[in-house]
């Protein structure tokens, strides 16, 4: 067997990765809507396959300043943090820090909440809108 | 082509890129997060025959500690100590170390994900005499994996460079030759059905196929099937490799092997 037919075959095989990559869903967008208030910020996040995985979540989080409590709810794809008056992290801080443990909040126009982070927060959730 | 690889290639496409979670002997795509950790300790009982009747027990208890760089970056060390038979080790095996990049990632949904990753490293002699390739030898590996639902699906691919032959080799790799390693698999999570609305652990069935092949014209197949639990901190796993088909000339046949691990990750 020569070195090169096994290089060939390593190389054949790359484009299968990426044909493979075809993104499924087992099921549609989150059903919580992001929201904001004085005390806490929930976001969806997607791509929180396993436990483990998503402890990776917690982790990142638990660095942000003021956080008190963070609450994973892997069913529904749903992440929300609570923390000291005035210190709830931002919409920003909180994308970075999920993107950071390697997922992702999905585009805001999925949600209802609009406003940005640094307008007044009107609370929107979460609530199951089916 | 040879026959042989092209056996191997016809293998690999028939399962679809065996289209998995983090599976036992399939390397996942996953990473620790920035400025993390994650531990993985395991522990595999291998016998060995060849020739007939000439039955070898192994034992390798390796380590596997990888740090987040970013998102997407993540440095790990790997550290396997050997033994053969009741009165051969533990020696120490050769280091690993290497570098992981998900260059792939999309999550369609909640709990839905696929990524892709490519690690780069150099395997470098420290072992003992019987468990050394005596010379730095290059890897690289392409994994993936998707997760739809209960269902997981992966695939991995490993290259690897030319050293010395082990002198108790025993396993793909350490026979001197180039080596090429595809591993394949499925999981489907048996516990929860659907998640609650807390972070809670998960137990998975695990079946997966292991191809190896290397330049010398050595292949083996080998099937395996395990459970995963997998808690939000840490996961138990154990795996049971049983082979299919071999053609081997520099390495004792193998009769199956037995891995159980244990992942941490702070």
């Amino acid at each position: 067997m020569k070195l090169t037919n096994m290089l060939a075959a390593f190389a054949l095989l790359l484009p299968l990765f990426s044909l493979a990559c075809q993104s499924t869903s087992s099921s549609d967008a989150t059903t919580l809507a992001e929201f904001k208030d004085d005390h806490q910020i929930g976001l969806p996040v997607f791509g929180m396959s396993c436990p483990k995985c998503a402890n990776n979540i917690t982790l990142q989080l638990e660095q942000l300043g003021g956080v008190e409590t963070i609450e994973v709810n892997m069913s529904q794809g749903f992440v929300t943090v609570q923390a000291e008056p005035g210190k709830v992290p931002t919409r920003a801080e909180m994308v970075e820090a999920i993107e950071k443990a390697g997922f992702t909040v999905p585009p805001k126009k999925l949600n209802a909440l609009e406003e940005e982070d640094s307008e007044p927060q009107v609370q929107k959730g979460p609530s199951s809108e089916g | 082509m040879s026959r042989t690889l092209q056996g191997v290639a016809a293998l690999i496409l028939l399962s679809g890129i065996l289209p998995a979670q983090q599976a036992t002997w399939t390397t996942a795509p996953t990473l620790p997060s920035e400025g993390h950790w994650v531990l993985r300790e395991t522990a595999l009982l291998g016998r060995h025959e060849s020739p007939p009747g000439d039955r070898r027990h192994s034992r390798a208890l390796s380590s596997r500690l990888s740090y987040g760089l970013d998102g997407e970056r993540a440095v790990f060390l790997d550290a396997p100590l050997r033994g053969v038979g009741r009165h051969h080790g533990p020696d120490l095996g050769d280091v690993s170390i290497g570098w992981k990049w998900r260059f792939h990632q999309e999550n369609p949904g909640p709990v839905d994900t696929i990524r892709a990753s490519l690690s780069l490293g150099a395997t470098l002699p420290t072992g003992g005499d019987r468990f050394t390739a005596d010379e730095p030898v290059p890897f690289a590996e392409l994994a993936w994996m998707k997760i739809t639902g209960r269902m997981g699906l992966g695939s991995s691919l490993a290259l690897r460079g030319e050293g010395e032959r082990y002198e108790r080799a025993l396993y793909p790799g350490e026979t001197g030759d180039v080596s090429l390693r595809y591993a394949g698999a499925f999981l489907w999570r048996l516990a929860p059905e659907t998640y609650s609305d807390t972070l809670e652990a998960a137990t998975y069935l695990t079946i997966e196929t292991i191809a190896a092949l290397d330049e010398g014209g050595d292949n083996e197949l080998s099937l395996a099937a395990g459970l995963l639990y997998e808690a939000p901190s840490y996961a138990a796993e154990i795996s049971l490799a049983l082979p299919v088909s071999s053609d081997l000339s520099d390495r004792p046949e193998s009769n199956g092997a037995l891995l159980f691990g244990l992942r941490f990750l702070w």
